[in-house]
């Protein structure tokens, strides 16, 4: 009897253990408190709003782990979302390209700036750590993407974008926003790649410890290639979701969301020094990040606050880290 | 016995530094060839230029007498040479099977698409570790064996995968004198059951002179010294490395 209590006891502190696991935990106790103290929390207007905003950050922070796998810290991503955006606009009310044009040229460039990112980190790794490069070659893009288009915008936004443009992320599927659908397309081709071929075995060894991959045989250059690539792919996509859905091509969107993107990648267990994350925990963060702005609304907190809030999240989850790793370092050892 | 390697006047230069200078060395199937010297002495360079981490200035590599250029370790990885380092070279926060079969993972149909056929990577990597003593859940992470047993893991990945050549770096530095003996046994264990050439790089005179066939010594890039074992004792060898009497007792 007292073997089996402590076989399921066992079990369940490994499930626990399990960072998805006890971070969609503790996104229900939270919101769970949060209902309590606003029943207006759980109408279907704000479980609306929290679906089509969580599912945006989420893509923007699935974005970001593609960049962090591989031990990337990016930092462009406020500038990337800002010229993406204002270009996407500039692109279908001054040149007057079809929206389908238009998104597909902004996905071009998101891409190339991910691999220009990752050619000027390779060139520079070794003998710096990939991770160094690419902080400062980012930081440096944040300033000068986000400078590009104030001086083409003049910092004016840009209004009277078409209906087909808004309806790339206003379409509903029922009660189900196309957002989330994109975020669940997003998740799926993200998984199959990481867990289902090689591609996420190596990108997974090239963050761990990229010296021993390379002496493996793999071709950590072209695996940084892609997942800088793919991971400014997906950060221009979510700038066209955010124009779309705002209807504008605005310089202000894109800088703000660099602390809630790298906040909710670390809620959602991928780490800031590589080699570590999933789609899922992606998709927990954003949802997270979108969550404690939503909270602030609801209970009618002054927005200044926003900012106080996540800083003490990331905190909170700092200390929780460190206490899930000491664990599993005493378990090692 | 067969050539299975040979470089022939091999010069590598790092800047103003001349780290290996036409240097002549052979190595023939079911041999195993101690690699010894100093720091600085060049041994690691010689053996980045055989597993493809970066080519030679000068001289040519020959692999079964045809003329050989790696432009990657993965090259020299398909070529059938493989590298083990101390503690073997496996990527930590990954599990034991990932780590065996990483660069060249199995697959299977899955619809359209070829996926990772997880069930037969554990499946054979179990087998693998548990036929050169080491059982073990393949999908434990790494980092949970002995420095002795990650070794062990990537002998056998050398094994599977049908290695023509092992170069063993410094495989029993920082191993308990237990896990050395069991070292040195499984490397001798793996020339009776294949044709694996195998070169073993070390500082321990003592540990190679056990179980090697040959001993090349190499001083300040140059190749000083190339025996059979047989002709030498394990005092000469010491002297030339050290360029003193060493009492090894």
């Amino acid at each position: 009897m007292q073997s089996k209590r402590g076989n399921f006891l066992g079990g369940l502190k490994k499930i626990l253990a399990i960072t998805e696991v006890n971070r969609t935990i503790l996104l229900i106790v939270i919101t769970f408190c949060i209902y309590i103290f606003n029943p207006f929390f759980y109408t279907g207007a704000n479980l609306r709003l929290i679906l089509i905003w969580g599912s945006i950050f989420s893509i923007m922070v699935l974005g970001a782990m593609l960049y962090l796998i591989p031990a990337g810290l990016d930092l462009s991503f406020g500038g990337v979302i800002c010229i993406c955006n204002v270009l996407a606009a500039k692109f279908i009310q001054d040149f007057g390209f079809p929206v389908w044009l238009s998104v597909l040229s902004i996905l071009l460039i998101g891409f190339l700036i991910g691999i220009t990112t990752a050619q000027f980190s390779n060139f520079f790794s070794p003998p710096f750590r990939f991770i160094l490069p690419v902080f400062i070659f980012t930081l440096m893009l944040s300033f000068v993407l986000t400078g590009f288009g104030r001086i083409i915008t003049r910092a004016f936004p840009i209004y009277g974008l078409p209906d087909s443009y808004a309806k790339i992320s206003k379409t509903m599927f029922g009660p189900i926003p196309i957002v989330f659908v994109y975020l669940l397309g997003i998740v799926a081709v993200l998984t199959f790649f990481l867990y289902f071929r090689p591609f996420g075995w190596r990108l997974f060894a090239t963050g761990l410890n990229d010296g021993v991959a390379r002496k493996v045989g793999i071709n950590v250059k072209r695996m940084r290639l892609l997942a800088c690539g793919f991971g400014s792919f997906i950060q221009a996509f979510a700038a066209i979701l955010v124009g779309s859905y705002l209807a504008v091509g605005s310089v202000l969107i894109g800088p703000p969301y660099l602390l809630p993107i790298l906040a909710g990648a670390f809620i959602g267990g991928i780490s800031l020094a590589g080699g570590e994350g999933s789609p899922f925990g992606a998709v927990l963060g954003g949802f997270t990040v979108y969550l404690i702005e939503n909270i602030i609304v609801v209970l009618a907190v002054a927005a200044f606050w926003k900012e106080v809030v996540i800083g003490l999240f990331l905190l909170f989850f700092v200390i929780f880290e460190f206490y899930r790793r000491k664990k599993v370092a005493a378990v090692l050892l | 016995m067969r050539e299975i390697i040979r470089t022939e006047k091999i010069t590598k230069r790092f800047e103003n530094v001349v780290a290996l200078k036409e240097v002549d060395f052979i190595a023939h199937e079911k041999e195993i060839i101690g690699l010894v010297g100093d720091n600085g002495a060049g041994k690691s360079t010689l053996m980045n230029i055989l597993v493809g981490l970066f080519p030679p200035d000068e001289g040519t590599l020959y692999l079964e007498g045809r003329e050989t250029h790696f432009s990657s370790p993965a090259d020299a990885r398909k070529l059938g040479i493989e590298i083990v380092y101390q503690f073997g070279n496996l990527v930590e926060g990954l599990s034991i099977y990932k780590n065996f079969f990483m660069g060249r993972e199995m697959k299977k149909r899955m619809g359209f698409f070829n996926v990772l056929d997880k069930a037969r990577m554990k499946q054979i990597s179990e087998e693998v570790l548990n036929e050169i003593g080491i059982p073990q859940d393949p999908e434990k992470l790494i980092e949970s064996l002995s420095g002795g047993q990650m070794q062990a893991v990537a002998l056998g990945r050398a094994l599977h995968f049908g290695t023509r050549i092992l170069l063993l770096d410094e495989p029993t530095r920082n191993l308990s004198l237990k896990e050395v003996h069991r070292s040195l046994t499984r490397i001798e264990k793996i020339r009776e059951r294949t044709s694996m050439s195998i070169i073993f790089v070390t500082h321990n005179v003592r540990h190679v002179f056990h179980i090697a066939d040959r001993i090349v010594v190499l001083d300040r890039g140059e190749k000083v010294f190339d025996q059979n074992k047989k002709d030498t004792t394990i005092e000469e060898i010491a002297k030339m490395i050290a360029k003193e009497t060493v009492f090894l007792h």
